[in-house]
């Protein structure tokens, strides 16, 4: 995380010299601390994230592919004639404990064109979604699946 | 030349993408409806007009900005949205109306 901020700082600076690169450790060092002190966060964490890298990679992945396909769809019903579609509020139950894993799933539904998060309690999502066909199995979809798989790994230390 | 044809391919794209979802604002009536259309705009749209500048800049410290800022986007736009459907589905009284209620037996 230490790096990320660093490269952060060196990105949004736009050239690299050796001043920039002083003030840059030293602000991400301060960030990072603040970072450790306030917002719950712990090189524990950064552990957990490394062993998570590529299912993390694997779930961008995948999340981009669904994007575009529903993207297609919700592209295809504008531009149908006859406007046949029922919009759906679903409430599911997805077991996922880890609360920000759970934010990520209901970021993701709603990224995705044509569903979207209403609301989320515990582990009960309602979900908007234009037409039934977009939530049908939302609740064993891939994104469930594959963020049970990371919160398994990321218990077993 | 090649890299010409990809950026301007992209960039088209992202603005047919966006005429789009401003055609189906028109069309569609509800509220949500509207929204789910227009998250297209803000997830594929901004996307390929996105890639399209990428592929045009060629690899720079630019490149680097422009996926900050389509990451920042697709973090910031969706709890906006949640935001703003959640006030809708509390304030509105005749939900029923619009949308059918759907409870999965498996709570």
């Amino acid at each position: 995380m230490y790096i990320l901020l660093f490269l952060l700082w060196v990105a949004l600076n736009g050239k690299f010299t050796f001043e920039i690169a002083m003030f840059g450790v030293v602000i991400s060092a301060f960030v990072y601390w603040f970072m450790c002190k306030f917002l719950e966060y712990s090189p524990k964490s950064d552990i957990r994230f490394l062993k998570n890298f590529f299912n993390i990679l694997t779930y961008i992945g995948v999340l981009f592919v669904e994007i575009v396909k529903s993207s297609f769809v919700v592209i295809k019903m504008v531009y149908s004639s006859k406007m046949d579609i029922q919009p759906q509020i679903v409430f599911f139950n997805a077991p996922i404990k880890n609360e920000f894993l759970r934010t990520i799933l209901a970021n993701s539904i709603t990224l995705t064109p044509g569903t979207m998060t209403v609301d989320v309690d515990e582990n009960f999502f309602c979900i908007h979604a234009l037409d039934y066909s977009l939530v049908e199995g939302i609740e064993d979809s891939v994104f469930v699946r594959m963020l049970m798989k990371m919160e398994e790994k990321g218990n077993d230390k | 030349m090649i890299r010409f044809f990809i950026s301007a391919t992209s960039l088209i794209l992202g603005l047919i993408v966006i005429v789009t979802a401003m055609v189906g604002n028109f069309r569609f009536g509800y509220v949500l409806n509207r929204m789910q259309v227009s998250a297209t705009a803000d997830t594929l749209g901004a996307f390929f007009i996105i890639l399209g500048l990428l592929v045009a800049e060629g690899f720079s410290v630019i490149t680097l900005k422009l996926v900050i800022m389509i990451a920042f986007l697709w973090f910031a736009n969706p709890v906006c949205s949640h935001f703003l459907a959640r006030t809708e589905i509390i304030s509105n009284e005749k939900i029923m109306e619009e949308c059918e209620v759907v409870h999965n037996d498996n709570i």
